[in-house]
């Protein structure tokens, strides 16, 4: 990949996204992202294993058959009803939206914080793939 | 399928710390471990256990890369380019895992897991850096602190299509088999792009969230997730691997890698053999 700049500036652009200099990186932003979001799926992981195992036999006795549910209106009555399964998935979306953020927030710091519209547009393309895949979830 | 007992999460826990610890131990997932533990040992489907495996791949690359961060050994934008290669190639793979016979999955599985263990065995040790700090990184290279050397190191990315080709197989296996993938890119980016070992497995690492994200959530709509049991893989996974990282640093780990590529061996050729069946 070329461009036309002078190689002083563009060394400047370059290190830019390596070097902190002020201002929030996508590194920083990224790393911080990753920790909570993990961090607090697992927990929220650990609450709904607690409760599962709280409510034996009938419980597990349904998660036999349970599989992943992807329907929100089911999620939320199972939240309501604070039944283990339900507090699980919460944890499973939270791990997943988890990745999804970062991409998202490295988009808006591509552009915002960069001014780099190629990478805006590269990460944009990475945001549509994932999206794909959720899209299939029915 | 079995019944998921209170026996078959505290062996999943278990297995998930192990294959956690290991994986963080020899630079690898854990996913080669934990795979075939749900699928030969507890007698889940391959593609149940490939959904768990990767919904513990989600949070395994997130909290390695997190840690990682502070060391600009991740390349954004190298890491973000390659990232819509394993994401399109994850979409795919997890698409057509949904239509694969389990003895097709398995044989696939036992090559790769061949291969891993092949590159582990010689890791490569090609250095491909630029000493001089003034030299440009280009538009994808990049520079970061070596702490053997104590100076910075700077390097270019070189052959970008072949990155490419190479992350979109890595994210087609890794949703095809439930794993991370790591094991074909980071030594194509390391012998044939000019990408650093290290900078190398950290930017792989750190696409592999995405891309496993990409895949999984194709196996949880079309019901192959088992949720109390992938909750359990992850907290197992997340302890193994926090403990991994710190005896990492002090383990001489030239003879556990020799050990695990030979257990790779044999968990290669059992998938085989029960593949073949």
């Amino acid at each position: 990949m070329s461009t036309g700049s002078r190689p002083s500036d563009r060394a400047a652009r370059e290190t830019s996204a390596f070097a902190p200099e002020g201002g929030l990186t996508i590194q920083d932003a990224s790393a911080w992202i990753l920790r909570v979001g993990v961090v607090t799926s697992v927990v929220v992981m650990l609450c709904g294993l607690a409760l599962s195992f709280l409510h034996r036999p009938v419980s597990v006795d349904q998660m036999q058959r349970a599989a992943f549910d992807g329907n929100p209106h089911h999620l939320w009555q199972g939240l309501r009803d604070l039944r283990g399964q339900a507090v699980i998935e919460l944890g499973i979306y939270l791990l997943v939206f988890t990745p999804i953020l970062r991409v998202a927030t490295s988009m808006v710091l591509f552009l915002v914080e960069e001014r780099d519209l190629l990478y805006t547009v590269v990460t944009f393309f990475v945001l549509v793939l994932t999206l794909a895949g959720l899209l299939l979830l029915r | 399928m079995p019944p998921v007992t209170l026996t078959i999460e505290a062996l999943t826990l278990f297995a998930g710390a192990v294959a956690g610890l290991l994986g963080a131990m020899l630079g690898i997932g854990g996913g080669v471990f934990l795979v075939p533990f749900l699928n030969l040992l507890l007698g889940f489907p391959y593609q149940a256990a490939a959904a768990i495996s990767l919904t513990t791949v989600i949070a395994t690359s997130s909290s390695v890369s997190a840690a990682r961060s502070g060391r600009h050994l991740i390349n954004m934008r190298l890491g973000m380019t390659l990232e819509v290669a394993t994401a399109a190639g994850a979409l795919l793979g997890g698409i057509t895992a949904q239509e694969m016979s389990q003895s097709t999955l398995r044989i696939l599985f036992s090559i790769v897991t061949a291969l891993t263990a092949v590159a582990m065995i010689r890791r490569m040790t090609r250095r491909n850096v630029i000493l001089d700090p003034d030299v440009s990184p280009g538009r994808l290279g990049g520079r970061f602190h070596e702490d053997e050397s104590g100076g910075w190191v700077t390097y270019q990315v070189k052959r970008l299509p072949l990155g490419l080709a190479a992350s979109f197989i890595a994210g087609n296996i890794s949703s095809l088999l439930g794993i991370g993938g790591g094991v074909v890119k980071v030594p194509v980016l390391n012998a044939w792009c000019g990408v650093p070992m290290r900078a190398a497995a950290a930017t792989s690492a750190f696409m592999i969230g995405v891309t496993a994200t990409a895949g999984a959530v194709i196996y949880y709509g079309q019901g192959r997730l088992i949720p109390v049991l992938a909750a359990a893989a992850v907290v197992g996974v997340q302890i193994g691997s926090w403990g991994g990282i710190h005896l990492a640093a002090r383990a001489k780990a030239k003879w556990l890698k020799l050990l695990m590529a030979i257990v790779l061996f044999v968990v290669s050729a059992t998938m085989l053999w029960r593949g073949l069946r």
